[in-house]
């Protein structure tokens, strides 16, 4: 009988090595990014990091995509057979089994491609609207910076008027 | 000491960054990005309604004021247009008599 530990271990082993099985073929990587930018939008305070992450993200799903090359099991299939070839499919014997399983799988790394480069102006444009959208993160010890509109001047007036007691300097000035 | 940022020139096409935010990194400062020009404009009408108000003798840009200093002394309540005891720019020229109406005030 196995002991309770050692059950646990290899199911845990099993699983990672399903993940690592899997990030082998799935563009994992380019996911995590595009939910890590996502996330950015919403967690405010943490953005800078979540951007850099999706960022990094993005490196790891080259890479991965880069690797998923070499799940091929046959790495010269690819050469035979060109994409639009000879059509799969029920009824059609003229074609071998094998022809269509490269046909499938050419398409299939088509797909993909197109999948990543969703996943990578995705990402690009979660990055691009966080830097243009909101304000920078205030220095240290300061409160957040406030987006005033025409609906919201109150938080201005709020903070003109919590010290009254000393005099206040108001400065407007240009970002750039 | 509030600091209002607010788009202004041609090249402010994005609010401020957290390195343009940390130029005036005092704790004591609270910092708003103002898209519409609500403070602007709600200074131009305070200047317009008050006879004793300071009037700057520069910085309007498209019908706003910007790159200038406004102080308000003690007892000033938003809400009831105070009067400036100062009110100048561009900010970089007028540190020495911005100097001067803050020792006044204390």
């Amino acid at each position: 009988m196995l002991k309770q530990g050692t059950g646990i271990s290899a199911s845990v082993a099993a699983i990672l090595s399903s993940v690592a099985t899997i990030s082998c073929c799935l563009p994992l990587g380019f996911a995590a990014a595009l939910g890590a930018g996502a996330a950015s939008a919403f967690f405010t305070t943490l953005r800078p990091w979540l951007l850099g992450l999706s960022v990094a993200l993005l490196g790891v799903g080259f890479w991965q995509q880069h690797r998923a090359k070499q799940c091929s099991t046959g790495p010269h299939d690819w050469e035979h057979t060109s994409v639009g070839g000879p059509y799969c499919g029920v009824g059609n014997d003229s074609v071998s089994a094998g022809d269509c399983r490269i046909h499938r799988r050419q398409v299939l790394r088509k797909m993909k491609r197109r999948l990543t480069g969703v996943a990578v102006a995705a990402v690009l444009a979660l990055l691009a609207a966080a830097y243009l959208w909101g304000p920078g993160s205030a220095p240290r010890g300061q409160e957040p910076v406030v987006t005033l509109s025409e609906g919201n001047p109150a938080e201005f007036e709020k903070a003109f008027d919590a010290d009254s007691n000393v005099p206040r300097l108001v400065l407007l000035l240009s970002p750039t | 000491m509030l600091v209002v940022w607010e788009p202004i020139l041609a090249t402010d096409w994005r609010p401020p960054g957290g390195s343009t935010l940390s130029r005036i990194a005092d704790d004591r400062v609270r910092q708003f990005w103002d898209p519409k020009h609500v403070v602007s404009s709600k200074l131009k009408d305070h200047a317009t309604r008050t006879s004793l108000q300071t009037k700057p003798d520069c910085c309007i840009q498209k019908g706003f004021y910007w790159d200038e200093a406004i102080l308000f002394p003690a007892g000033a309540h938003w809400r009831d247009a105070p009067a400036s005891v100062f009110w100048n720019g561009p900010v970089v020229r007028i540190v020495p008599s911005l100097e001067n109406s803050l020792s006044e005030e204390h």
